[in-house]
């Protein structure tokens, strides 16, 4: 008796919540069959084991009654994810030993082992944070089991597209890499109050992002996602176009809202927005300067918003030619 | 020895695959009138069609969300049972796949008696 339990015990660990009562109250009911049509008593143990060896593997049973859909990337995504992952670890690492070697410069001692153990220790959950991003897409993207399908309609194949229509697989893989890494700062930001760099030496907490920070992190995840599926499609079309402007305008507004407010502060700090401070760079982090940081975020996200206007001024420009040329199309039909 | 084994293994494997298409064929042919897991089990093995119970149970909750089976506990008997029984649309998909099985099962004769099999 307390085997059978523990059996139904071990395989409803497997089963979906919706019908686990159900599925165990059946499967109890069939091993008490299966004894009794035997004339076996359920205290004979041999005959107990034999009963749920007939049965099977706890786990195995329950992955029969489940929906075949027992992973967090489908197959589709998972060469995406692949490149994701390799680029986000190859940016991270050689990010994180350079500013270890740059920091190391001023003072002539650098921990290798400290280093290494710094960017190792990231790596984890990073990976996670991407796992959990195309977790994500996957929910967007899945149609149910027993949803009839369409038939494959090869009249409804993309036509085939100039190289230059063609979505640029490193450049997308490179934004979607840089929004993670910027994700897993905002992360470590959240969880400590502030930035820490060159192996936990130094901390700069900034208020501005501090203000913003759901914005922040929401105009990031829109990003990633808007760029996943770009890199999925591989053609640039009208909707993934639309989408791109829409997420770049996203960005635009928190960028506009957070250079604003580093300006605001350094104004009202005494410092006013100069390169000067950006030339004592080095020494100033070391000296946990706030100024030379929020100077620093300041040029960073006026730099970033320059390129994201010239990349959303070139969307809207092919976007523009998209349509212009879909019109013209339409008029000659209709002459 | 130890190739013997695997050849073994590599006909069960193969087996088990053949005769997985036509579980399907066996179970809802048995299904006129109401059965239960074990009984079912019981009722294919007397008529020589040996399947396992991890198999057929999961099996028996497919067809049933997939609307060719109904379902009910009943609790009449020593313990709670559910039984299941064939319904219209079930009977329909039964014809269709015992002709399907008829002439898949000439095809291959022919097939077999050509090579000398």
């Amino acid at each position: 008796m307390d085997l059978i339990e523990r059996y139904l015990g071990a395989v409803s660990n497997y089963l979906p919540a919706k019908q686990r009562n159900d599925i165990l109250a059946e499967l109890r009911s069939s091993i008490y069959d299966s004894l009794e049509r035997n004339d076996q008593a359920l205290d004979d143990q041999a005959a107990v084991v034999a009963a749920l060896q007939a049965l099977g593997e706890p786990a195995k049973v329950a992955a029969a009654y489940g929906n075949n859909r027992q992973y967090l990337i489908s197959p589709a995504l998972f060469p995406q994810f692949r490149s994701v992952v390799l680029l986000v670890f190859s940016i991270m690492i050689a990010t994180q030993l350079g500013l270890a070697l740059l920091g190391s410069l001023g003072n002539q001692r650098l921990n290798i082992i400290n280093t290494i153990w710094g960017v190792i220790g990231n790596l984890p959950a990073t990976f996670g944070l991407i796992v959990a991003i195309f977790w994500g897409l996957q929910q967007l993207e899945v149609d149910t089991e027993f949803e009839p399908k369409k038939p494959f309609d090869p009249r409804k194949l993309p036509a085939i597209t100039p190289a230059s229509e063609k979505v640029g697989r490193g450049s997308q893989l490179f934004g979607i890499a840089a929004q993670v890494i910027l994700l897993g700062w905002l992360m470590q930001f959240q969880a400590e109050g502030g930035f820490r760099w060159f192996s936990g030496q130094g901390f700069f907490e900034n208020p501005v992002i501090s203000q913003y920070f759901a914005l922040v992190v929401v105009a990031s995840i829109v990003n990633i996602v808007v760029d996943l599926v770009v890199l999925w499609r591989g053609v640039w079309q009208t909707s993934t176009r639309i989408a791109s402007l829409a997420a770049s305008g996203l960005s635009i507004i928190v960028l506009f809202l957070l250079i604003q407010g580093h300006s605001a502060w350094l104004v009202n700090a005494g410092y006013p927005n100069s390169l000067i401070e950006l030339s004592k760079l080095g020494t100033m982090i070391r000296e946990n300067n706030m100024a030379i940081g929020m100077s620093a975020f300041y040029y960073g996200l006026t730099f970033t918003a320059f390129f994201v206007i010239v990349d959303a001024g070139y969307t809207a420009y092919k976007l523009y030619q998209e349509r212009s040329r879909a019109q013209q199309n339409e008029v000659v039909a209709t002459a | 020895m130890i190739i013997q084994a695997t050849e073994q293994e590599g006909y069960e494997k193969l087996s088990q695959e053949l005769r997985r298409g036509v579980v399907i064929l066996a179970a809802l042919s048995q299904l006129q009138t109401p059965q239960y897991g074990y009984s079912l089990i019981d009722r294919l093995a007397e008529r020589g069609f040996n399947i396992d119970q991890g198999t057929l149970y999961p099996l028996l909750r497919r067809l049933e969300s997939q609307g060719f089976l109904d379902s009910m506990w009943n609790v009449e008997g020593s313990r709670p049972r559910r039984y299941y029984v064939i319904n219209e649309a079930g009977r329909t998909i039964l014809a269709q796949l015992s002709h399907d099985w008829q002439s898949l099962a000439e095809v291959m004769q022919r097939l077999l008696n050509d090579e000398g099999v």
